[in-house]
């Protein structure tokens, strides 16, 4: 068992060891390591114009979409939570599980019959690209909501609240929101890690001008081995960053 | 400050459960229990007086004032649920001041008001505790003070001991009865713990199938049960079909007993009911010569309880089941004939 698990780990890890050692080597062709040390791939990647308009791009496009999930997502799951009718829910959850459950390439296919119309030309605009991130991880964070409501036993929470006098809004900003400020960050945190490395709709989705890091970085495959590497750190930095706060976000809760 | 429910009737959308025609009033600080078994309406009587359910006829009124058409939070009814349900991110202190929040209290103020609650359950010293750092007891201590801090004019307390340990349970009882009568609030009080109804409540309202079959203090529902489901429900008892028979005597499965009949006729049919701590045990027909209706047999189900005994006497149609400090060997049981109740018969 043992054996497997480290064989297993050492499959999983080496392709991202290889990664950063490649991005560090000054020459690799044909060999099984690169030979020679160097930071010039680094600093070429920081210094491209398309990769820096692509790491902004990136940036904006993942803070849009958090703050819009934010937005949507706790009145959107608490409507789902609350609703009183049983088909009203299964219909809510079957509407936000869909994009899970639909490949990305069809949805981004939509997105691009729907919206390269004269009525609608919004393809290419970055807040095409927004919704389009939207549309793909709102149903994660919905989900993480949800779970937590149903943990926490939400519903008689409320239903005390309503006895002791408390009114919808109080209920809603002194009960709902706080009990769901760790689940609201970690599902957030997924949300940002997703759209960071999200690829198929962004690829076609986005104008050249508000191409997605992701994007670009498909562009470094076809240069230089090292550049591409160190293109490709800096994306897996980012998503683990993301993904680690999420880890954090979510052990904070389970200490509550 | 009193409880009416005037002819109050409430059916489960889609089904034929609810309660039908329900009507008590409770006096002011009255403890009144609600018991009964799973399904019986008695969850659903809480649910109408708190405001979760609407009635579909019928009037709810507290000192008076027509409730039934107010949503929870304007009834000003307080409610101890079964979960407890504390908020997890706020203290207990918090927890207990958030009903003077809601009605717009000073922060020093509510924290002195909800700190002079906790004292009066006896949980000064855990005012800043979180919830989750709180015993069972404790949390449901809280609960208690959150539920009164406001002075509403009802307490409702939804099996609120039944996630507690026996100990625990004990002490709360006694606590809950002591918080009540020193705030004066009529209180209804629902459980399926039947001793426990019995042991804290003045009155005891006995629900069965969405009726209200009885309402009694406990003694008199214990001793004089309107008819065989309360007489069941409440207590251990010897139940049988009988008919009246002549001279003051019924007719049951186990053989003839004499009793006061009293306003029934001969050949009427009856239920009648022996309490079985009032079957007498002896060791033989011998030794209990001259006793009024005198059984003998084998002993059946003989079970040790500590400060009693209990056995089901197997006689010639039938086992008559008692209790007994007697720890000898036993052969005969009498019914004392003041201790045989005739109830209406099962229609």
């Amino acid at each position: 068992m043992f054996v497997i698990t480290l064989i297993y780990l050492v499959y999983l890890a080496a392709p991202i060891a290889l990664l950063f050692v490649g991005s560090f080597g000054a020459s690799w062709t044909n060999t099984l390591l690169p030979s020679g040390f160097t930071d010039r791939w680094y600093m070429e990647v920081f210094t491209d114009p398309s990769f820096q308009r692509a790491f902004t791009t990136s940036l904006q496009v993942v803070g849009a979409t958090c703050l819009i999930n934010a937005v949507l997502g706790v009145p959107l799951a608490y409507a789902i939570f609350a609703a009183a009718h049983r088909g009203v829910q299964v219909a809510a959850r079957i509407m936000s599980l869909l994009p899970i459950a639909v490949p990305e390439l069809v949805l981004a296919f939509g997105f691009i019959l729907v919206f390269s119309s004269d009525t609608l030309p919004f393809l290419g605009s970055v807040w095409l690209l927004i919704a389009a991130h939207v549309v793909v991880t709102l149903p994660y964070l919905l989900n993480t909501l949800l779970a937590d409501m149903r943990h926490l036993g939400l519903g008689e929470m409320e239903r005390v609240a309503d006895t002791l006098g408390a009114s919808f809004a109080n209920r809603f900003f002194d009960i709902v929101l706080p009990s769901l400020r760790y689940s609201l960050l970690s599902g957030l945190i997924m949300v940002a890690a997703i759209s960071i490395g999200e690829f198929q709709i962004s690829n076609l989705v986005a104008g050249f001008l508000s191409r997605t890091y992701p994007v670009v970085l498909l562009q470094a495959f076809y240069g230089a081995t090292g550049f591409a590497c160190a293109a490709t750190v800096v994306l897996l930095v980012l998503a683990f960053v993301a993904a680690g706060g999420g880890a954090l976000a979510a052990r904070a809760g389970h200490a509550r | 400050m009193s409880v009416s429910f005037q002819n109050v009737s409430y059916t489960y959308p889609g089904t034929e459960n609810g309660v039908s025609n329900i009507s008590f009033d409770m006096a002011p600080g009255e403890l009144l229990a609600v018991i009964g078994p799973s399904g019986s309406g008695k969850s659903t009587i809480l649910n109408l007086l708190v405001g979760f359910m609407k009635p579909d006829a019928g009037r709810i009124l507290i000192d008076g004032v027509d409730i039934t058409d107010l949503p929870p939070r304007a009834r000003g009814v307080g409610v101890v649920f079964q979960s407890y349900a504390l908020f997890p991110h706020m203290t207990s202190w918090q927890n207990v001041a958030y009903p003077l929040k809601v009605r717009g209290m000073a922060v020093e103020e509510r924290k002195a008001r909800a700190l002079k609650a906790l004292e009066a359950v006896g949980l000064s010293a855990f005012a800043e505790r979180a919830p989750r750092n709180l015993s069972g007891g404790q949390q449901q201590r809280v609960a208690l003070a959150r539920a009164l801090v406001f002075e509403p004019r009802a307490l409702l307390l939804d099996e609120p001991l039944s996630a507690l340990d026996a100990n625990t349970r004990e002490d709360m009882r006694d606590e809950i009865m002591r918080v009540q009568q020193q705030a004066g609030i009529a209180t209804l009080h629902v459980t399926h713990d039947q001793e426990e109804a019995l042991s804290i409540a003045h009155r005891v309202a006995v629900m069965h199938s969405g009726r209200l079959l009885q309402l009694a203090p406990p003694k008199e529902l214990y001793d004089n049960p309107v008819d065989r489901t309360v007489a069941a429900f409440v207590g251990h008892a010897n139940l049988w079909d009988g008919t009246v028979g002549e001279g003051g005597t019924v007719m049951t499965p186990v053989g003839p007993l004499a009793c006061d009949t009293g306003a029934y006729r001969p050949g009427q049919p009856v239920t009648v009911l022996v309490r079985p701590e009032h079957v007498i045990a002896h060791a033989g027909a011998a030794s209990a010569a001259g006793a009024a209706n005198l059984f003998t047999g084998t002993l059946d189900h003989d079970r040790f309880l500590g400060a009693v005994r209990r056995f089901d006497l197997a006689v010639a149609g039938g086992k008559i089941r008692g209790e007994t400090r007697n720890r000898d060997a036993l052969s005969a049981v009498s019914i004392p004939p003041e201790h045989v109740r005739l109830l209406p018969p099962v229609v």
